[in-house]
């Protein structure tokens, strides 16, 4: 062994070791200090009256309870909508399509679909929805939610199904199993959890969106639960209060700024403890 | 190994198939001891059905011969045996190219016998054969039943009794010669005789083979040229 | 019981072989070495392509009824694309085709009229790795044979037990019948496996390199099973360990580059080997 030649690698191997724990510490110095500025802003307004109360107009006491339960019902029908859609796809491309044109064409769209920035799709939802309705809505909302949906859906979707080993899929068909079959009662089960972490992580990605929202539900000042009107949500709301000179909306947007981020973290670390319970 | 070691494998076919060769040897052991009987009282007692049945009995034996290689063969080829099952097949394809030679050796006895009305002047060295021969028979029971039982002692012992044998042919050997010399006219019939006691001695030799082979398929080792008195302690049945 | 076999009847009996002594070597087309047992299986001019690439050239056999027949031969030599094409499995795969003829018990089943799934009922697969399906090994008994027959509870039960006895299985799990099968040992899962193709009752079994994941202990197992299993099923088994194939098959073909070289029974096959070929194989003279 040549010593100096392993003194060298040794010294590389403690440069590259240390750069990569700064850059992680960088990482999560600044996440670290965005929870911290939630937390320290948002907490001591977090109160019940947040959860039982409409959004007030400025000066009066109030909460966010039709912003939250606008957001609820709209990422609810968004992930309804979106998911079957998502799932089909996904089993398409990954066990039907497989290498064929369509399916690479497919791919492509989906690949372009998942990074397409949300506000485009929000446009696109005003121009077809909202414009041809003649006013904003909660099904516009929960239909532009639902597009964001469709590729993360179908990306892990195809991903979970193709980790499925193929001689799964011979064994049941070498029993004589019909490819329908095979694929319900077989591969789907094998792969569950992993679809069911995709949808999650689809949920938690929608439940923080403004842009989209901005423009097909709006806003709505009022208690409502029709999906036919504008519709409050959480994004918006902040929004909009953090933006305003009053300083009791702006603590609002504190309030509601946490709440979200808690429950994304919160569905984030349950999708990631269902996909470690996998293996 | 216990009385019967090959029948635990998780292969029941390797059962059946070991199991099978042992069985089958031994049928040809027996049949070889019917051989020895028969040219003995060919010989002996100018026995003509026993004279008779002894080529039919040796094309059998040879039969036997190659069925038993060609087993051994397969089973080798097949099975790859290793250990106290590689010792088994080894043995028994010894033991089988044994038997045949003991089976033509007494054949040949058979053919030594002497017309009955020349067998009367012989009364005398007919009693030393058949003195001989009885050892002789004993010597292979044994060796077979050593084969049989797997019990390395027995063989042991009978290649220990081989010495008697021995003894009993060299001093039939010079009981012929001298006759030889006394008569030289019936040198023709005494040579009969001789080879007789030859086929006979041989016999004794191939049975401590078989003994030889028993203690290498239930010990493992390899006790041909050793002398009677050490075969115990290589064979590893006693205390050194 | 040696003892007494001194005192056996001293009549010849016929050599283990008898049967099969009949066989003459083959050339790479004659279906010979199978005339003592009715033929369940014959491939005739059958080719074989991955998309451009041809894997089988001309393949000829016949497989008898009831006996096991091992292919083997060196990785690539088409043996475990041949056992593919009994059940049609590479249909799973857009660019693979057979062409040629697989007539079984007499008809042909590459005709493009042959039902699929009915023919993988026919013909069951075991395959390399052992593949328990994410259920319970009630469960994955019963999943192939809900397919094809309606039971009652009382006749899939009885069903289930029946297969996981075959397979030398239920006195493991005749306790834990709700757990899930991938709890088993690989051994267990690879016996799961053949008890699962078995409750369809198929009438042949196709071994794809069954026990080649497996410790010795459970390959021995698997190819007792698969001697106990050939009274009642023809059984083609596919492996790369040459000395299985010896100590299981009644029947080995060798190939070698998508062709067949040889194919005789065993015991001829493997003491003396018509081809050159062959003996270069199985005597470890290859490369």
């Amino acid at each position: 062994m040549n010593a100096r030649l392993y003194a060298r690698r040794r010294l590389i191997n403690a440069f590259n070791l240390t750069a990569a724990v700064l850059t992680t510490a960088f990482g999560l110095f600044w996440l670290g200090w965005l929870l911290w500025t939630l937390l320290a802003n948002g907490l001591p307004w977090l109160t019940t009256t947040v959860f039982t109360e409409s959004t007030p107009p400025p000066g009066a006491t109030g909460g966010l309870a039709n912003a939250i339960v606008g957001s609820l019902m709209m990422v609810g029908a968004g992930v309804l909508i979106g998911t079957p859609i998502g799932v089909l796809a996904g089993t398409y491309l990954a066990e039907f399509g497989q290498e064929s044109r369509l399916a690479a064409v497919i791919r492509f769209v989906n690949d372009i679909l998942l990074s397409v920035p949300s506000i485009i799709i929000g446009v696109f939802i005003y121009e077809v929805v909202v414009v041809s309705s003649g006013h904003f809505s909660g099904w516009a909302g929960a239909l532009a939610l639902s597009l964001i949906v469709v590729p993360i859906v179908v990306r892990t979707t195809e991903n979970m199904l193709r980790l499925v080993p193929v001689s799964l899929r011979e064994a049941a068909a070498a029993l004589g199993a019909p490819m329908w079959k095979v694929v319900l009662a077989v591969v789907y089960r094998s792969a569950r959890v992993g679809v069911l972490t995709g949808i999650l992580l689809a949920i938690a990605r929608i439940s923080g969106e403004t842009a989209p929202l901005l423009f097909t539900a709006l806003n709505n000042q009022f208690w409502s639960t029709s999906m036919d009107k504008p519709l409050a949500n959480l994004p918006v709301v902040i929004f909009q209060f953090a933006m305003s000179p009053y300083e009791d909306w702006q603590r609002l947007a504190w309030a509601g700024a946490l709440l979200i981020t808690v429950s994304v973290l919160t569905l984030n670390i349950v999708a990631r403890l269902l996909s470690r319970s996998r293996q | 190994m216990g009385k019967n070691g090959f029948s635990d494998h998780t292969s029941r076919q390797l059962n059946e198939t070991l199991e099978g060769i042992h069985e089958r040897v031994m049928a040809m052991g027996g049949l070889v001891e019917q051989q020895l009987g028969d040219a003995l009282a060919a010989l002996i007692s100018g026995d003509m059905d026993a004279a008779e049945r002894l080529q039919a009995t040796g094309e059998t034996i040879n039969a036997m011969d190659v069925e038993l290689d060609n087993r051994c063969v397969t089973i080798l080829a097949r099975r790859q045996p290793a250990a106290s099952d590689l010792r088994l097949v080894i043995a028994v394809i010894k033991a089988v190219a044994d038997l045949e030679r003991i089976g033509d050796e007494a054949e040949r006895i058979g053919r030594m016998a002497l017309r009955a009305d020349q067998a009367s002047a012989y009364k005398d060295l007919l009693a030393g054969l058949h003195e001989l021969g009885s050892g002789v028979r004993a010597s292979l029971r044994d060796a077979l039943d050593s084969l049989a039982r797997l019990d390395a002692e027995q063989a042991v012992a009978m290649v220990r009794r081989d010495v008697i044998t021995d003894r009993r042919y060299a001093k039939l050997l010079s009981r012929i010669m001298e006759r030889m010399r006394e008569e030289p006219e019936a040198v023709r019939e005494l040579m009969k005789l001789m080879w007789a006691a030859r086929s006979l001695e041989r016999i004794g030799d191939r049975c401590c083979n078989l003994c030889e082979h028993v203690i290498y398929l239930v010990k493992g080792k390899t006790v041909r040229h050793t002398s009677p008195e050490q075969l115990g302690i290589r064979a590893g049945v006693e205390q050194g | 019981m040696i003892v007494q076999s001194l005192q056996r009847p001293q009549g010849i009996r016929p050599p283990q072989t008898a049967a099969a002594v009949e066989a003459k070597p083959t050339e790479a087309r004659a279906a010979a070495g199978t005339q003592a047992a009715t033929i369940k299986l014959s491939v005739r001019n059958l080719n074989f392509y991955y998309g451009s690439f041809q894997a089988l050239h001309d393949i000829n056999l016949d497989i008898p009824a009831q006996r096991v027949t091992a292919f083997i031969g060196p990785s690539g030599c088409g043996k475990s694309t041949l056992l593919r094409t009994f059940n049609r499995i590479y249909e799973l795969y857009p660019r693979q085709r057979a062409e040629g003829e697989l007539l079984l018990d007499g008809r042909n089943v590459l005709d493009r009229r042959q039902d699929l799934n009915l023919l993988r009922a026919r013909v069951g697969m075991v395959f390399q790795k052992p593949t328990p399906f994410p259920m319970s090994i009630y469960d994955n008994i019963a999943f192939g044979v809900r397919l094809y027959e309606r039971l009652s509870r009382y006749e899939m039960d009885e069903r289930v037990e029946w297969a996981l006895r075959k397979a030398a299985l239920w006195d493991e799990v005749k306790d834990k019948l709700k757990q899930n099968g991938t709890m088993l040992s690989g051994g267990q899962q690879q016996r799961l496996c053949i008890a699962r193709a078995v409750a369809v009752k198929p009438t042949v079994l196709l071994l794809d390199e069954p026990a080649s994941a497996l410790d010795p202990i459970s390959t021995a197992k698997i190819e007792e099973l698969i001697s106990e299993l050939k009274k009642d099923y023809t059984i083609v088994i596919v492996t790369h360990n040459m000395q299985q194939a010896a100590r299981v098959s009644d029947y080995t073909a060798f190939m070698y580059m998508g062709r067949l070289v040889e194919m005789n029974d065993t015991d001829t096959l493997f003491t003396t080997p018509a081809n050159k070929q062959t003996e270069d194989y199985i005597t470890g003279r290859y490369g």
